[in-house]
């Protein structure tokens, strides 16, 4: 069987495509922040569907006289490596343009100029995605009688990016990516230019080469730097006369930064009581931001006698020498306060390998060894999600200490509001919870906000989780305290006793901090070192504690319900209703309860909306004028049943993928591994059932369309999987990595293999009926998965996961309602 | 549609407004900027304004725009952070004369600032109390600011380059401290040079973001009180102007 060598060049070119995009997140994520990257990038990803308008609009001229081969060859060959060569070079000539605009999203509330320079960069990154998606639009309009064949060669392409892009992130520094990627762009015009091999073209194969070629050198000599906000913790941190970076690490978990300053000092919730000194410490900083401090430990504990002075110290006022577990270790801070308090054992867990080889390695000493394999102290340290540690894990622990590791303006900004957190949901609480020895206890801390949000959402989750254990009683089981900057929720197996409560009053007591809750508190011992204007977190308490727990979350101006695995978004706590209404009564004061990473998320939406549908109808007003051929059927509902039909592929697709991912995040707990396994698995498969889906007539004999198979097929395997999802993970949650990977390929392979079918089916379909809508199809289908994706992570928000997939499923019939009425009057 | 027309205006006036001249072409926005942005009788939005009659003079008086660099002076009464190089920024005015109201300034007090930045704070302190020491962590920025200062007659401020964690121990005990960049906890030295009564305030939040302001007390007893300042606000985006 020979392979086109077209299809070959869509792969390379879909591969590098959907890598351009990962690895401008990861870019994005370092210099800016991650919800501007998510907006950023998401409304040049409008650039795929651009291209379906742009070829529908010139493909009367790209195809030309259909009875004339040569020539429809030579323009579409022509039109595919121009196209091709202008992806390779924007890859990275639009990045490097991008950083020079003048663009600083901090000051988007400041500068209302600042909104024409955000225009600016969507041109300026739309374009490879444009010139990228023209290439796989045009090849698909050429060779639509062929299109399962292509769909799968773009789909694979995709999936094997996904995958590689992951690999390359720990080889290379992220923004040499671009490099590879531009490389691998330029192999695809070279592929594609095959024929030019063959019949001697020389001058076309040299020039293809001399321009890959130079691109290449140069960058090698000359490589891509980032340039990271000013206003980043990194950045802010190198302005310090004395500050050095010591290491620099890579990783699909990030970029890190060692830096040495005799000016840094991390001890986030410190007492303003303290005697002690802060030891010298190093800043770590993950992607430019988010610093965790490395600190000097000489191996003298009584020289850390200030970490004893921080609101997450209480638990251990309350219990004899613990066996610990610490999850999210970072630097060490909460190790060293365990060994402080002479913890029996600690058991450190962190999610970034590079982050424990930091501290293990290459700052041994300075860290006095804590995390080195022949630590002299009681530390073992684990590279897991702390998730999927608990659950695998037989070990019980006296206390189990959640670690603050985000930063304090990231926390306060609300650009976490978009992050999946799945350590604080009812669920993780219960299963922490299980993991305690009797009268262990669960502690963990959070940077405070004005108005209070965290620490209040905290307890109502945990009052939950406790509710819904065996013998769970909340009232006696939870303490809570703030200093002025953290509080700390603890939760106990067992009830805090009257000795617990008067360990609990001495220690705020001796370092001014303020009692919010513990089981027969009074009112008067709020409030009393930091005050508020009122004792918010008492009366909180009070409230989820009693019956009119309802009325309080419906009156409370945040949105500060439990947070479940079915919606784990603990940071995003803005409830629209509170905010028009707070706008109305009190103008700008109603501005610092504004959470942007949300806000950002509806202004991306609908920014995708509207430039989305209005490039979806300027075709259809030119289309009108197309001849139309004589095959097709003269219905004035085709343009708009082709584009419900594939609006609901796109959409349907996007859905399911991006829940799945969520839902597998539980079971492959490592987050870049679920990404990389799921998107991976999802697009190998459904290319798969794309190469096989104008065969299943053939091979099945079915009463229904293929399409209409497929439809009802993935829906019902979609429905089946909400269900059983939950005890199949349950089941292999403690299983090996590879185990866990293999049920996951497993489980999607099915669904993923019916989902691949629709697309090319229908674009069969047009093909016999209708081809001159092909490349609208295609640009819809571009525009859908754009917005759709946005979508997702709205109703998610708002509603879960299980609504996002039913929706899915609903989408998807739709879309086999009208090919069925399309089918059946074509027929007639 | 009003909120519209406000940011179109503000847009064309930040690309279209030149530079002024002299002194003079700055006291009417000086004027306006009180009047308007912080002054309580003045304020429509919301906002807890201004009541302190001094703090508003000192206020008029500090010449705004030398603090500012060059091409930002025609948005220097602009109620609004602005960029001063090495990475740092101006506060917004409003937030100058409400922290500065905070410290309830004295004549006869001695304030410590941690973090001189442009120097404008320092000047509006000076302006109120009877000496200021201030202390910048980067070199450029300090002495920029001791220039200023200088040029500008402030003859009550010391400037010193180095770390502000550990306060400025040789002038010590103050009535008041300010510190203008919010770390993660405040440093015990400070705490310990703070006079028994005096007070301490510190905004809670990242550059060109809402702060919050912590005043931090130290009664008379020496045991030690924060009061966490409900929502400060000076996003310009709406309002009258």
């Amino acid at each position: 069987m020979t392979i086109n060598p077209y299809f070959l060049s869509v792969a390379l070119l879909a591969g590098s495509i959907i890598a351009y995009e990962i690895a401008l997140v990861r870019l994005f994520s370092i210099a800016q922040w991650h919800h501007f990257a998510h907006m950023i990038i998401s409304l040049a990803l409008l650039g795929f569907g651009a291209s379906g308008t742009a070829i529908s609009l010139t493909q009367r001229w790209l195809m030309g006289n259909r009875w004339k081969f040569d020539e429809v060859d030579r323009r579409f060959h022509n039109a595919y490596t121009i196209c091709g060569l202008l992806y390779s070079i924007s890859v990275v000539v639009c990045f490097v343009l991008h950083q020079y605009v003048p663009f600083n999203p901090l000051m988007l509330v400041w500068q209302p100029s600042q909104v024409l320079s955000i225009f600016v960069l969507y041109l300026i990154l739309s374009l490879p995605f444009f010139f990228g998606a023209a290439c796989i639009g045009l090849a698909l309009l050429r060779f639509a009688e062929n299109v399962n064949r292509l769909y799968f060669f773009d789909l694979f392409g995709s999936g094997l990016g996904a995958l590689g892009i992951i690999v390359t992130m720990y080889l290379i520094p992220p923004a040499q990516n671009l490099t590879l990627i531009l490389a691998i762009g330029f192999c695809a015009v070279l592929i594609a230019n095959w024929e030019s091999w063959k019949t001697r073209q020389w001058r076309r194969i040299i020039s293809i080469t001399g321009i890959a070629a130079a691109f290449i050198v140069y960058l090698l000599f000359n490589p891509i730097s980032i340039k990271i906000s000013p206003y980043k913790g990194l950045s802010s941190t190198l302005n310090f006369p004395d500050a050095q970076v010591l290491n620099e690490r890579h990783s699909p978990f990030g970029v890190l930064h060692v830096v040495r300053s005799g000016l840094i000092r991390a001890v986030p919730g410190l007492s303003l009581n303290t005697q002690h000194p802060v030891q010298p410490q190093l800043g770590l900083f993950t992607d430019a931001d988010g610093m965790t401090a490395i600190t000097d430990f000489s191996g003298d504990l009584s020289k850390l006698g200030y970490l004893g002075d921080t609101t997450s110290a209480l638990a251990y006022h309350l219990m004899e020498p613990p066996h610990v577990l610490v999850l999210g270790a970072g630097g060490g801070g909460d190790v060293l306060n365990a060994l402080y308090h002479d913890a029996v054992s600690v058991d450190a867990i962190e999610l970034n390998p590079q982050v424990l080889e930091l501290v293990a390695k290459e700052h041994k000493d300075f860290a006095g060894g804590i995390y080195a394999p022949d630590s002299p102290y009681p530390v073992q340290v684990h590279v897991a999600e702390a998730r999927g540690f608990v659950r695998a894990t037989t070990k019980r622990y006296d206390l189990i200490q959640i670690a603050l590791l985000d930063s304090v303006s990231a926390s306060a900004a609300g650009t976490h509001a978009l992050s999946e957190s799945y350590l604080y949901t009812v669920e993780a609480f219960t299963d922490l919870y299980q993991h305690l020895t009797p009268g262990g206890i669960i502690s963990i801390t959070r940077w405070l906000k004005t108005p209070p949000r965290d620490m209040i959402r905290l307890f109502a989750t945990a009052v939950e989780a406790l509710e819904q254990s065996d013998n769970g009683f909340p009232a006696q089981q939870l303490a809570m305290i703030r200093g002025w900057r953290t509080g700390t929720l603890l939760i106990k197996k067992g009830t805090f006793d009257t000795a617990d409560r008067a360990a609990i009053q001495d220690f705020c007591r001796e370092r001014s901090f303020d009692l919010a809750y513990y089981p027969q508190m009074p009112e008067v011992e709020a409030n009393r070192y930091n005050q508020l204007t009122e004792p918010i977190y008492f009366r909180a308490a009070q409230a989820i504690l009693s019956n009119e727990r309802k009325q309080f979350y419906e009156g409370y101006p945040f949105n500060i319900r439990p947070t479940t695995d079915n919606r784990p978004y603990f940071f995003q706590f803005l409830r629209f209703d509170s905010l028009v209404q707070m706008v109305r009564t009190v103008g700008r004061s109603a501005i610092p309860f504004i959470e942007w990473g949300y806000l950002l998320l509806i202004a991306t939406l609908i920014q995708a909306v509207l430039v989305g549908l209005v490039l979806i109808l300027i075709p259809l007003f030119f289309l009108k004028r197309e001849v139309t051929p004589p095959t097709a059927h003269n219905s004035r509902f085709t343009n708009w049943r082709v584009f419900i039909y594939f609006l609901s592929l796109g959409v349907g697709f996007m859905f399911i993928e991006m829940s799945f991912i969520q839902k597998f995040l539980l079971l492959l707990a490592n987050p870049t591994y679920a990404v990389a396994v799921v998107l991976c698995a999802f697009l190998l498969f459904a290319g798969l059932g794309s190469f096989f889906s104008l065969k299943l007539k053939t091979v099945v004999k079915l009463r229904q369309p293929p399409i209409i198979v497929a439809i009802g097929v993935l829906s019902v395997l979609a429905l089946i999987y909400l269900q059983l999802l939950p005890p199949i993970f349950h089941r292999f949650l403690a299983s090996s990595d590879t185990l866990k990977v293999v049920v996951s390929i497993g489980l999607i392979a099915p669904l993923a293999f019916f989902m691949g079918m629709p697309f090319p089916l229908g674009i069969e379909w047009l093909q016999r009926h209708h081809p001159h809508l092909i490349a609208w199809a295609w640009g819809i289908n571009g525009y859908a998965s754009v917005v759709s994706a946005i979508l997702a992570t709205c109703l998610a928000i708002a509603f879960g996961f299980n609504l996002v997939i039913l929706l899915a499923v609903g989408i998807y019939l739709i879309g086999g309602c009208v090919h069925l009425r399309r089918e059946r009057e074509t027929a007639a | 549609m009003k909120q519209l027309c406000f940011i179109l205006a503000t847009f064309i006036l930040s690309i279209a407004v030149p530079s002024h001249g002299s002194d003079d072409d700055f006291k009417s926005d000086r004027e306006w900027m009180v009047k308007r942005q912080i002054n309580a009788q003045g304020i429509t939005d919301g906002r807890i304004g201004v009541k302190n009659r001094s703090v508003l003079e000192a206020m008029r008086r500090v010449l705004r725009h030398e603090f500012v660099p060059d091409r930002y002076k025609s948005q220097a009464y602009v109620d609004m952070p602005l960029p001063i190089g090495y990475d740092q920024t101006i506060s917004q005015p409003y937030i100058v004369a409400y922290m500065t109201e905070l410290l309830d300034p004295k004549k006869e007090h001695k304030v410590l600032e941690v973090g001189t930045g442009s120097g404008y704070q320092a000047a509006v302190l000076a302006e109120l109390v009877d000496h200021v020491y201030t202390i910048e962590i980067i070199k450029e920025l300090g002495e920029s600011a001791e220039k200023r200062l200088k040029q500008l007659d402030y003859k009550n401020v010391t400037v010193k380059i180095g770390d502000g964690y550990f306060g400025w121990e040789e002038h010590a005990p103050y009535d008041a401290i300010i510190v203008t960049a919010a770390p993660d906890h405040i440093p015990p030295m400070l705490i310990h040079q703070l006079k028994p009564g005096g007070k301490l305030c510190i905004p809670v939040g990242g550059r060109f973001q809402v702060q919050n302001l912590t005043l931090v007390q130290k009664t008379e007893s020496g045991s030690i009180m924060t009061r966490q300042v409900m929502p400060v606000v000076f996003v310009p985006l709406t309002g009258d102007h």
